[in-house]
């Protein structure tokens, strides 16, 4: 997770498989954030060492420390990229799948709205949010397109 | 229509691997092979003396004193610690301009050759199926096949099939359709080129599409193609192919893949990964300093 606040800069995450890429932007203070988590939550209670690799902890941290740098919930312009599946499996992983129905869940119980998402699909994608303007960009198949505004 | 092989071969130039790891890769596995062998081999590579040394005298490798001789770093390392040094080191030389068609820059190569490495080397470990050492080496050069691709094809020509819409088809269906062979038939012609070992060779060929029937029974192929999987879930190297690839039930099946162990290998790559990109940002830096 990369949290910055000020006008200048991007935040890239490259090369989203069935991970997600979540932004937030705040466009009065400028407060920016990505987090790009691996799975919807840990195995197993108390093994989760590394609370940004996982939706379930991830999020909530993405969020509160948003607001921490003085970000309103009201303002703040969400969107999601990745969550991309392999092209079939024996097996029942579906790990883009459950990452994009816990990032669900969570925005729905909390009330919170994606501005723009590219999730699903086949195809690994290149996030990039810009803290001047909040602009998010997506790169994939080495076309890119705009996310938010559209 | 010319094979992969005769394409191949009938390249002016061809990236190679440096004859003292071709050394190294063909001693693999082989008791007789002691520390004067190695020493020997090694003593010709002055950066691979280099890197011996730093790493036999490295704290991060639980070294608390330096290594006063190459023969006394040979020794502190083994010769697998030695090949694994080497070859990742090469790797770095050989892939990390490789895959441009494939929209592949050399950190994303990086990203996806360690992280297959380390991958491999982790279910090897854990499942006891096949020799980490070898698994790491195969994962590693898994897919030197984008390398032949993007001379014997030609980046732009690679670039513009690749960026087509897939409609479902497999990223091997699609390279087939449109040049008659893929990358990992590819990397298994350019791995026998350089000599590699035919079970390297077989590892190669077979990583995204492992046969029925495991003929040498110790399910390195398998090993190889769950780790390449495992990168592709995670993004490591993922560029105009993207997600585009299956995963074997019997490979799953032969490693014991479920959902657990799938999560737990991924989160265990991310974090190694992490380490190892780092000591080797720290040996490149020592390096030039």
């Amino acid at each position: 997770m990369k949290l910055c606040v000020g006008p200048e800069g991007r935040i890239i995450t490259h090369a989203l498989g069935s991970c997600i890429g979540l932004t937030i932007f705040d466009p009065e203070t400028q407060v920016g954030g990505l987090l790009h988590f691996m799975l919807p939550g840990p195995m197993r209670e108390g093994t989760n060492h590394k609370p940004f690799m996982y939706a379930m902890t991830g999020i909530p941290n993405l969020f509160k420390s948003a607001y921490a740098a003085g970000a309103s919930k009201g303002r703040l312009v969400v969107c999601a990229a990745g969550g991309a599946e392999i092209l079939k499996e024996g097996s029942s992983f579906d790990i883009g799948r459950r990452n994009r129905t816990m990032m669900r869940k969570l925005f729905w119980k909390s009330n919170v709205v994606l501005a723009g998402e590219d999730t699903g699909g086949s195809a690994a994608r290149t996030m990039t949010l810009c803290l001047q303007t909040g602009r998010v960009t997506i790169k994939s198949k080495g076309e890119e397109t705009m996310l938010w505004p559209r | 229509m010319a094979s992969i092989e005769e394409r191949i071969t009938a390249l002016d130039e061809l990236p190679s691997l440096s004859p003292a790891v071709t050394e190294l890769l063909s001693v693999i596995g082989d008791e007789d092979v002691g520390a004067d062998d190695l020493e020997a081999i090694i003593v010709r590579d002055t950066p691979l003396c280099g890197m011996v040394l730093r790493a036999a005298s490295s704290a991060r490798s639980g070294f608390s004193q330096p290594a006063s001789s190459l023969r006394e770093g040979v020794s502190r390392l083994g010769s697998q610690g030695i090949l694994k040094i080497a070859i990742t080191q090469e790797a770095g030389d050989v892939l990390g301009g490789a895959g441009i068609g494939y929209g592949l820059d050399p950190r994303a190569n990086q990203d996806a050759y360690l992280g297959g490495a380390i991958a491999a080397d982790l279910i090897a470990r854990k499942t006891g199926l096949s020799d980490p050492n070898t698994c790491f080496t195969a994962a590693l050069l898994r897919d030197i096949g984008k390398i032949a691709m993007d001379l014997v094809v030609g980046e732009e020509e690679l670039e513009a099939v690749l960026k087509q819409e897939h409609e479902g088809r497999g990223q091997v269906e699609i390279e087939r359709a449109a040049f008659g062979y893929d990358h990992a038939e590819a990397g298994a012609a350019l791995a026998k080129r350089w000599g590699l070992p035919d079970r390297l060779v077989e590892a190669i060929r077979y990583h995204h599409e492992p046969p029925s029937l495991d003929v040498n029974g110790d399910g390195l192929i398998d090993v190889i193609h769950c780790a390449d999987m495992i990168c592709i879930w995670l993004g490591l190297g993922a560029g105009h192919d993207g997600l585009s690839y299956s995963l074997s039930e019997r490979s799953r099946q032969v490693i014991g893949l479920e959902r657990s162990s799938l999560e737990g290998y991924m989160v265990a790559v991310v974090q190694e990964l992490s380490g190892t990109l780092s000591g080797l940002d720290d040996m490149r830096g020592e390096l030039e300093a």
